[in-house]
């Protein structure tokens, strides 16, 4: 199972300018489980677009995308069930405005799985459930999702995918908009939904130093192409960073730094500032 | 979703482009009324002979009048056929006898399905239309093989058939003029020619300046709120909301998934425009200036004459 | 003579929660001042106080020592404009031109004024070759920048970012930040409502708004060497800072240093 890119491109039409990227033969693999990857890229290099075929919401031009065993190409089957493959792939769109529009925060979490034709007292359970994955306290449910901050609105959109319990769940930007706090909490609640339940997480961000801290695995797009599908650790080895329009994580900058300033012996490429920290003491007091 | 350009309007040159708004629109209004004045149909081919020759002078392309008729093709055939149904005075011209039988309506049923299904080649569409309208006239009068029954006659008459020509023909003048205004005038000059024209209702309470204003902003979110809508729907599409399929009460919860989250975010965008305008200084009611002003010319003046020349002349014809 | 100045200022939407308490801060001619805070900080409601798109229950507010009321309010907003975070919900022309204008328009200035100004201040920002555009063809990135031609053809001193990059993507931030550094070379006072420090050590002067009031205000070094402040106002380090303050003072003492230049050289 899992979602499997065979030389997908995706062309727009002329006309449409704005949000609009192609992609150009895309062949990449993505399994159902256990698989925590970052995908990441310049704006404009496709990553929506890419996204958007993973749960069918968009066909490819050329090429076919395999999702949970069904192939999609560029023409409509009617014996496939394209509705149906959106419950195995969760796709959490940037803006939350976007997506809430329930009274209750419990009813817009139930409104998915009610979808997929969960009853309403299984819905009501997941809906308790996806609440705490998400971090927020069972109170949340009763209250109504346009008077939450920002960030409370982004986790009650990510608990209302997570309610319908796909295997694979993609999220466009997750933390953007967010203090750093809310974005590190965030993130390492991704890692405990891995932990606990096994699915697969794919996370669209800009944000480098979360790449590094989080990732396992990292594919780059660059103005339409795949041009890297590997672990974090290579990629910020990589020349080709500055091509790719990618910066380097601070803690590796500042690492770096100090070494061609103070000639130490040490390795730049740590992950947070504690395991940065560890490092320079190796070389401290000499 | 973004290739929608602001109603039709067609940059280009042209006579029609260097009018004023005013004058087009005041221009339309009186040359509409003056058709309407018309009673005879041979006037009624000299203004269509005239709308023709507006087009050509005014280097519009033909081709682009025509395929703004297609929505309403339909409508005037409907128009067509009704006058020529209902209307029973002047001459008879044609009296068919038809009448209904299993054989006929069993062949109706046979060229309707083979209609359909050659319908599949979009092309021949009208072609092919026309071969089914007179399928069915030729199956209704000869085609029986059997007992017959509701025997009528078709009555064509000759003022049915004058009235049907007069009242499309005048239904396409009245659409010509309409989309020339359209196509050669941007909306916003639409909206300040309207505003500048509407001036006299502050009388009655109604400011033109700010009903300019909001029309022009409305113009303006047309493609924002287009995008936002596409992008709504993606997001709901992604929690399962299929918005092809489904019963009524689930159809009008996808409904309301895709109207709440627009009102939300259209009352956001008020209440933050509000702000940016008020920092920026805009006092509703307050005079302004503007960057663009209308300016009539020598062309307008032309237009003028030659428009109220027409309406005259209208008038003149009816009351002889 | 200040630019801003804000005396006693107290806020509050519904009388039971003060979203502003005591406000006092003054601005000079040329500063570039970061206001940070954490979400709920009351930062943009002081940013519209300040403009006046609010009215305070409590305190002033002075504009090259002109105090704000309703009735001064329409020439205190020829010296100072906003640049909003949302690029998409101020833009109210047509074209770029028509938003351009619109400020002018409000002022009253003439035709041949306002096609002269845009002229200019369409080349300075850089949206010069776009004027014919309509907003759903732009970036946010370049939607704000024709904000900014607007707010400066009025000429106006001094430009308030209320969290003005926050929608944008990291280049057209990148982009805006530096086009900011270029406004104030230029004389210009900046007030930036932020709530990234990496954005923040961009200017002069950091002001720190935790609850409502004004818990730190200094350069760039006196409020970032309060670490325990920092946190206190639920704010994050930038991780030079953060590692710098976990070396030893004297035994590294020239690594700190070093990490502190880094820090202070954007």
């Amino acid at each position: 199972m899992g979602i499997h890119f065979r030389e997908v491109s995706h062309e727009y039409a002329s006309y449409q300018v704005g949000d609009y990227q192609a992609i150009n033969k895309i062949t990449l693999s993505i399994e159902d489980e256990n698989e925590f990857i970052c995908l990441v890229g310049h704006t404009g290099s496709g990553k929506s677009t890419l996204a958007q075929h993973m749960n069918a919401l968009i066909f490819p031009t050329e090429g076919e995308v395999e999702i949970n065993g069904k192939v999609i190409t560029k023409k409509r089957d009617k014996k496939v069930n394209y509705n149906l493959l959106r419950k195995h792939v969760g796709l959490v769109f940037q803006f939350p405005e976007y997506q809430l529009f329930e009274e209750t925060v419990e009813k817009d979490i139930m409104f998915g799985p009610m979808n997929f034709k969960v009853s309403l007292e299984d819905a009501k359970i997941r809906a308790a459930e996806a609440i705490r994955l998400v971090g927020l306290n069972e109170s949340y449910l009763r209250r109504n999702p346009f008077n939450l901050s920002g960030g409370e609105k982004k986790r009650v959109s990510i608990a209302g995918i997570l309610a319908m319990d796909p295997d694979i769940l993609v999220l466009d930007e997750p933390t953007s908009g967010l203090d750093p706090f809310g974005k590190r909490q965030l993130m390492e609640l991704f890692q405990n939904i891995q932990k606990e339940t096994k699915k697969s997480i794919i996370i669209i961000t800009h944000d480098m130093d979360l790449v590094y801290e989080f990732a396992n695995r990292v594919i780059v797009l660059n103005d339409g192409d795949l041009v890297y599908d590997g672990n974090e650790e290579d990629l910020f080895r990589k020349d080709e960073l500055t091509t790719w329009a990618l910066g380097l994580p601070e803690t590796i900058k500042v690492l770096r730094r100090l070494k061609e300033q103070f000639h130490l012996d040490i390795n730049p490429y740590q992950k947070t500032v504690d395991l940065a920290f560890e490092e320079l003491k190796k070389v401290m007091n000499k | 979703m973004k290739n929608i350009v602001i109603g039709q309007f067609v940059p280009g040159t042209g006579f029609f482009y260097k009018l004023d708004p005013r004058t087009k629109i005041v221009s339309i209004v009186f040359l509409m009324i003056a058709l309407f004045l018309l009673e005879n149909i041979t006037q009624l081919l000299i203004a269509f002979g005239l709308a023709v020759v507006m087009l050509i002078i005014g280097r519009l392309s033909i081709k682009r009048i025509v395929r703004g008729l297609k929505p309403i093709f339909v409508l005037l055939i409907f128009t067509f056929l009704f006058q020529i149904m209902f209307n029973q005075e002047g001459t008879l011209l044609v009296n068919q006898q038809m009448s209904l039988s299993y054989t006929s309506i069993a062949g109706i049923l046979v060229i309707t399905v083979v209609w359909r299904y050659l319908a599949h080649f979009k092309r021949f569409n009208f072609f092919l239309f026309l071969v089914w309208v007179a399928g069915v006239y030729f199956l209704l009068i000869y085609f029986h093989f059997g007992p017959t029954f509701a025997p009528f006659s078709l009555k064509v008459y000759q003022k049915g058939v004058e009235m049907s020509i007069f009242v499309v023909i005048r239904l396409l003048i009245i659409i010509t003029l309409s989309t020339v205004l359209t196509i050669t005038t941007k909306p916003t000059d639409l909206t300040q020619g309207l505003e500048k024209l509407l001036r006299p209702m502050k009388v009655i309470g109604m400011n033109s300046e700010d009903f300019a204003l909001i029309i022009s902003i409305s113009l303006r979110y047309i493609p924002t709120i287009l995008d936002e809508a596409n992008k709504i729907m993606l997001a709901q599409a992604s929690r399962g909301a299929d918005f092809s399929e489904g019963k009524l009460k689930d159809k009008v919860k996808q409904v309301i998934s895709l109207l709440v989250p627009m009102f939300i975010i259209a009352f956001k965008r008020s209440e933050d425009l509000a702000d940016a305008m008020e920092s920026r200084n805009f006092i509703p009611g307050k005079p302004r200036t503007r960057i663009y002003e209308l300016k009539f010319n020598w062309n307008d003046l032309m237009t003028s004459i030659f428009t109220a020349a027409c309406f005259a002349l209208a008038i003149v014809l009816r009351v002889i | 003579m200040s630019k801003v100045k804000v005396e006693g200022l107290n806020f509050s939407y519904n009388q039971k929660r003060m979203i502003l308490k005591n406000i006092n801060l003054e601005i000079s001619k040329g500063e570039w001042v970061a206001i940070l805070g954490h979400n709920g900080s009351g930062k943009s409601t002081l940013a519209k106080a300040i403009v006046g798109l609010l009215e305070p229950q409590d305190g002033h507010v002075y504009i090259d020592d002109l105090l704000l009321t309703e009735e001064s309010s329409y020439d205190i907003r020829k010296k100072i404009g906003i640049v909003f975070q949302n690029p998409d919900n101020q833009f109210v022309g047509v074209t770029v031109r028509d938003d351009i204008a619109f400020g002018m328009e409000n002022l009253c200035f003439t035709r041949e004024e306002m096609l002269e100004a845009i002229d200019f201040f369409s080349t300075k920002v850089g949206v010069d070759t776009f004027l014919e555009k309509e907003p759903a063809t732009l970036s946010g990135g370049q939607k704000q920048r024709v904000a900014i031609a607007g707010i400066l053809a009025m000429q106006t001193q001094i430009i308030i970012f209320d969290e003005a990059t926050s929608m944008l993507d990291p280049y057209a931030r990148e982009d805006l930040m530096k086009y900011i550094k270029k406004l104030h070379e230029e004389g210009l006072t900046i007030i930036m409502i932020t709530h990234d420090i990496e954005e923040a050590l961009l200017a002069d002067r950091l002001i720190v708004l935790k609850e409502g009031e004004i818990f730190l205000d200094g350069t760039r070094e006196v409020v970032l060497a309060q670490a325990d402040k920092i946190k206190e106002a639920n704010l994050e380090l930038p991780i030079s800072l953060r590692l710098a303050n976990l070396l030893d003072e004297e035994s590294n003492k020239d690594w700190k240093e070093s990490l502190w230049a880094y820090t202070l050289e954007k």
